[in-house]
């Protein structure tokens, strides 16, 4: 599904990933770890194609296809979807308006039938209940005054509708509640799929307890410096990330 | 260029000696030439006018002539779909054909040439608001114009539908049409005015002038639109005097044009009188507009809210001065100001300034203005969604006027307005991102 093979890339200039590989498998979660500032949203960004976000060396391959000269939207239509850590405010545009362009433009590009207004307004209504998003949500503008657990659960939303072949989530579980927590994981866990893979950016333990995930990796300094089961994400929360820096450092 | 400045007088006062008008107007209309002819046209070293050419206008020989063409439809695609009265103006003469007037007495509707004995006095009162002094085009408004419009609801009438007056501007030969607008909401009476511009062609001035006097508790939702033509010229003023306990929800929304300026003239006249005030204007391509909003507060417990947002593309030029004046003897005032505007490209151009003047301190006063560009996370969040960079950009842009208008209680309003920013963005934005 994807592979990240010895990715460097830069942010103003500052290299901020220096040699990250990463190969993730059709069906596979992948929890990724680490400290704060330690290029996790960097790598969110990249692979979604931000601009400003400079890869220098390296490749990023989507279903064998290298993706790094892509726009953002070309890799959206390919079927790649980042849940923001920090979903944006878009004033003026309802969130109905959005999610309908959004979804002509990922499906039609993906050969599916594009919704007609009732099948679309029936599946956006769905969607909200299952993220548990009162549906006046719909009509309001884009995140616009959503409280932080809103946004995150608008950002499930949009992934449920969207049905991508691959999900990033940054930090998706950050400042959710419990209810909210799982509210998330059963989004991710209702797409779970042999052809359907997701990568989960997370500091907290408990999320993977509740989508357990087939590997878990820890990115410091830029670098995948230890990979291993679920397990790992265990022993982090009980060691937390010092053990590791070093060898983050001497590699 | 001073000697085509100095021929604009000279112009208007022979535009004015040329107009005829009914003689229960003949007091006001003297005055107003005589304002004409004492007050000098503003060159560029007028603060008022610092930013805002008159070279253009001065040179299109539109003020050469009034306006002939009497007869014209206005296209159906200019105007919005409102279950409303309709009132039409055709470069400023009144067009039975195309008008729908009330015929109840809680919404009197007369044009200025055929104004009932009994309301010449209304109109008279409404015409000593317009500033003849202060603002030379309401004084070459007042010394030329051949018709215009009073509306009028008498004391605790609620007018039963909104009131929609559309002067339209057109025809080949460049010409000058004066449009005179004169509303009265009595004490406790209630009315939703929707004012529009509209129009066609090349090389037409409209010179606008609006009166409107809101007395103790009256109510009044305002629309004004001009999305006329970009090759045409605008310079319109509203005087607005609210009293005691009135309060007014206004709308200002406009695309640019080669010249155009507007002057607002608000007054809190009387205790506890509101005023909310919304503005849009999207200049684009080759177009100005210049917007002059100027309140004051006169008397206490007022409150003023304005809220202006710009859109700029292309070569755009944008002006905003934003003047609220808070008298002594306004104590407890609210009055709060903000402008917030994205230009659309580099060569896009932003002059706006807000302006405090208070003379007591029992006041709760904020403005602000800001010039920015679309916001890069906005833009990549609506492409990580699949939404290509040009329609990502149309829907940031659009989305932040847009939001000008969604709360206007005018049915089917919003939604029309919508349509002409698109439309503006796909023509005039100079951005690549009107496909969609
Ligand atoms: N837009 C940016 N401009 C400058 N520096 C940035 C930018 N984005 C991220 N960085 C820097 O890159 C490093 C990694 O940040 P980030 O990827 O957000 O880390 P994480 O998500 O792991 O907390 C930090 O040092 C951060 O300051
Ligand atoms: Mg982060």
């Amino acid at each position: 599904m994807l592979e990240i093979r010895n990715l460097h890339a830069n942010v103003q200039g500052k290299e901020i990933l220096k040699g990250l590989s990463l190969t993730i498998g059709s069906g596979e979660v992948h929890a990724i770890m680490g400290p704060n500032g330690s290029g996790k949203s960097t790598l969110a960004a990249v692979l979604s194609g931000r601009d400003g976000y400079e890869v220098t060396a390296g490749e990023i391959l989507f279903n064998g296809e290298d993706i790094t000269g892509l726009a953002p939207e070309e890799r959206a239509r390919k079927g790649m979807f980042l849940a923001f850590q920090y979903p944006v405010e878009i004033p003026g545009v309802s969130n109905l308006e959005f999610l309908k362009a959004s979804l002509e433009q990922v499906r039609k590009a993906q050969g599916k039938d594009v919704w007609d207004a009732v099948t679309f307004m029936k599946k956006a209504r769905e969607a909200c209940t299952k993220v548990n998003l009162d549906q006046a949500f719909l009509k309001r503008g884009v995140n616009e005054g959503f409280s932080g657990g809103e946004k995150k659960r608008n950002e499930i939303m949009q992934m449920l509708l969207l049905e991508p072949a691959l999900g990033i989530l940054d930090e998706t579980d950050s400042g959710l509640d419990i209810d909210a927590l799982q509210v998330v994981a059963q989004g991710v866990n209702s797409l779970r799929d042999a052809g359907r893979s997701f990568v989960l950016v997370t500091h907290y333990q408990r999320l993977l307890d509740h989508i357990v995930p087939d590997h878990v990796h820890v990115l410091a300094g830029g670098r995948i410096v230890k990979s291993g089961g679920k397990e790992l994400a265990l022993e982090l929360e009980e060691k937390g990330y010092g053990w590791l820096k070093d060898a983050a450092a001497a590699g | 260029m001073s000697a085509d400045h100095d021929s604009l007088p000279a112009q208007a006062l022979a535009l004015a000696a040329s107009a005829t008008c009914p003689a229960w107007l003949a007091d006001y209309r003297a005055r107003a030439q005589r304002a004409l002819q004492d007050t000098a046209f503003p060159g560029r070293k007028a603060e008022a006018w610092k930013y805002t050419s008159l070279h253009a206008l001065t040179q299109s020989a539109a003020l050469a002539a009034g306006a002939t063409v009497s007869r014209a439809s206005v296209p159906a695609d200019d105007l919005p779909p409102l279950d409303a009265w309709r009132v039409v103006f055709v470069n400023g003469r009144y067009d039975a054909t195309q008008s729908s007037l009330p015929a109840g007495g809680e919404l009197i509707v007369a044009p200025l040439v055929s104004l009932p004995d009994a309301e010449q006095a209304h109109a008279r009162a409404l015409l000593a608001l317009t500033d003849t002094a202060r603002l030379p085009f309401a004084a070459l408004n007042g010394a030329a114009f051949a018709d215009g419009l009073l509306v009028r609801v008498p004391r605790g009438a609620t007018a039963g539908k909104p009131l929609h007056v559309v002067f339209h501007a057109t025809g080949d030969a460049p010409a000058t049409a004066q449009a005179c607008l004169l509303v009265s909401v009595e004490a406790q009476a209630s009315l939703t005015l929707v004012e529009q511009y509209t129009g066609h062609g090349d090389n037409l001035f409209t010179n606008a002038v609006t009166a409107i006097d809101l007395a103790r508790d009256a109510r009044l939702v305002h629309a004004r639109l001009d999305f006329a033509d970009h090759r045409q010229f605008h310079v319109g003023s509203l005087h607005l005097n609210l009293q005691g306990g009135s309060r007014c929800d206004a709308w200002q929304l406009m695309t640019g044009s080669r010249l155009k300026r507007t002057d607002l003239a608000c007054t809190l006249n009387g205790a506890g009188a509101e005023l909310a005030l919304k503005g849009a204007w999207l200049v684009g391509t080759d177009e100005h507009a210049d917007t002059q909003a100027r309140i004051d507060h006169a008397q206490p417990h007022g409150t003023s809210d304005q809220s202006w947002k710009g859109l700029v593309g292309g070569n755009g030029k944008a002006v905003f001065n934003g003047r609220i004046h808070i008298h002594p003897g306004a104590k407890q005032t609210s009055a709060e100001l903000v402008n917030n505007n994205l230009l659309l490209s580099a060569d896009a151009e932003v002059d706006t300034k807000p302006e405090l003047e208070i003379y007591n301190d029992d006041v709760k006063c904020s403005h602000g203005a800001t010039v920015g560009q679309l916001n890069e996370t906005g833009v990549f969040y609506l492409q990580s969604r699949g939404i290509a960079r040009p329609d990502a950009e149309l829907m940031l842009a659009l989305g932040f006027v847009n939001a000008m208008v969604d709360d206007v209680p005018v049915p089917g309003l919003a939604g029309w307005v919508h349509g002409r920013f698109a439309r503006w963005f796909a023509q005039r934005s100079g951005r690549p991102g009107g496909s969609r």
